[in-house]
């Protein structure tokens, strides 16, 4: 055990405030920072350090948008259907809004919104392996998802919100198999999709929260959905509209 | 045929580095303008395995070297033109911290700098960082090293609130 502290390097204490060690190098180097206070004062400095400057980052283009390249202006179809569905967003966001006055008492999370909320705390903050299938293999993971939830999957695509997709797992549910759908935003920010067989029958978005976490979550005729993040309310609401008419364009089970 | 969607998806991603060449919004802006025209332009000249981002990301650097060039020869120092450093307003939440680290971060020596801003702000891998920037990936490393030192001492004991304990 010693002799592995021992070999902790500084580009080891690089690596792991960017998430690029292995497991095993990671937890070598986790054994030493809890043996190092010196060393882990500075890693938490060095992570704070990043995220403050992703948040920086994010904040100058948030600010000041890069324009389209001049070709592209040429071509407004994108565009316009871009600004069509932001457009649908904000009418359903707003729709949402009202249909859940504020200030009612919730419920304690049970059911699915629960097993989505514990799933995206496991996973969400899991730097090496934050999910099973990674973006890069979005084909595979759609067929693998289709195979094993029984029903047409296709992976949503949340650009148009400013998420990329990270990836997803397959996991287990008390009843049916479940799938997470994690995305994460520029600065880093992640939300989870939780879904599985069986509905509640209740199309209307509902709300659950944690100290930490939001959640809103639906049902179709067959499957039951949720999306989990620390986001602000109305932003993740937005996000539950562009799912929802996702999986009703293309991915609605027969 | 080009395609502009892909590039478009790429644009935040071009300014993010852009600024962090030129230290300056105004030129940011053009500098990402040039590189996508260039970019349209040599389309069906891009190699099959390169990652779009690292090819865009290593013309802009050439384009930005070249300008730069350009300007020192004819010794046209852009007085006339008004510079905006890249800082945030005052509506955006804590932009003071912010507004402080980004100082920081432009004060760094450019190399420094851009192996910073890819490797922490746009994820790229050492290897990614190394193919970009057309150096070794021990490079890559030590200068990211040498940038988080000079970080970690300009921001003192002060340590961000946001901060969440490491387990």
């Amino acid at each position: 055990m010693s002799s592995a502290r021992d070999k902790i390097r500084e580009e080891d204490l690089i690596a792991y405030v960017d998430g690029m060690l292995s497991p095993e190098r990671r937890q070598e180097v986790e054994t030493y920072l809890q043996a190092t206070p010196a060393a882990a004062r500075r890693i938490e400095t060095d992570k704070a350090i990043a995220a403050d400057l992703r948040r920086a980052f994010a904040g100058l283009i948030a600010e000041a948008p890069p324009a389209m390249p001049r070709a592209a202006r040429r071509a407004p179809a994108p565009l316009a259907w871009a600004a069509s569905l932001a457009l649908a967003l904000l009418i359903g966001g707003a729709a949402g809004w009202f249909l859940r006055p504020g200030g009612a008492p919730l419920a304690p999370a049970t059911g699915l919104v629960a097993e989505a909320l514990a799933a995206h705390r496991t996973f969400v903050v899991e730097v090496a392996h934050p999910v099973e299938v990674t973006a890069q293999n979005k084909g595979h993971l759609a067929t693998w998802l289709t195979n094993r939830l029984g029903r047409r999957f296709i992976v949503p695509d949340l650009r148009l919100a400013g998420l990329s997709l990270v990836g997803g797992r397959l996991l287990p549910s008390p009843t049916e198999p479940a799938a997470q759908l994690m995305y994460q935003d520029a600065t880093g920010q992640r939300v989870t999709l939780y879904l599985r067989r069986g509905s509640d029958g209740d199309p209307s978005f509902r709300f659950a929260q944690t100290a930490t976490e939001q959640a809103f979550y639906w049902s179709d005729t067959d499957f039951g959905y949720a999306l989990t993040g620390a986001l602000p309310r109305n932003r993740l609401l937005e996000i539950a509209h562009l799912l929802q008419a996702q999986f009703e364009d293309k991915g609605a089970p027969t | 045929m080009p395609t502009p969607d892909a590039l478009a998806r790429e644009a935040a991603a071009m300014k993010r580095y852009a600024i962090t060449l030129t230290r300056d919004m105004g030129a940011a802006e053009d500098l990402v303008q040039d590189c996508m025209e260039r970019a349209l332009h040599k389309w069906t000249l891009r190699r099959e395995g390169v990652p779009l981002r690292s090819w865009l990301f290593t013309m802009m650097r050439n384009l930005h070297v070249d300008g730069w060039r350009r300007a020192s020869r004819q010794r046209t120092v852009s007085l006339e033109d008004q510079e905006t450093p890249p800082q945030l307003p005052p509506n955006q939440e804590h932009h003071v911290e912010l507004n402080r680290l980004l100082r920081q971060v432009m004060d760094l020596p450019e190399d420094q700098r851009a192996a910073l801003v890819l490797v922490t702000v746009e994820g790229f891998t050492f290897r990614e960082a190394a193919q970009t920037l057309g150096v070794p990936e021990g490079t890559v490393l030590s200068r990211v090293s040498r940038a988080r030192a000079a970080l970690r001492k300009a921001t003192g004991t002060t340590t961000t609130p946001k901060l969440r304990s490491v387990k």
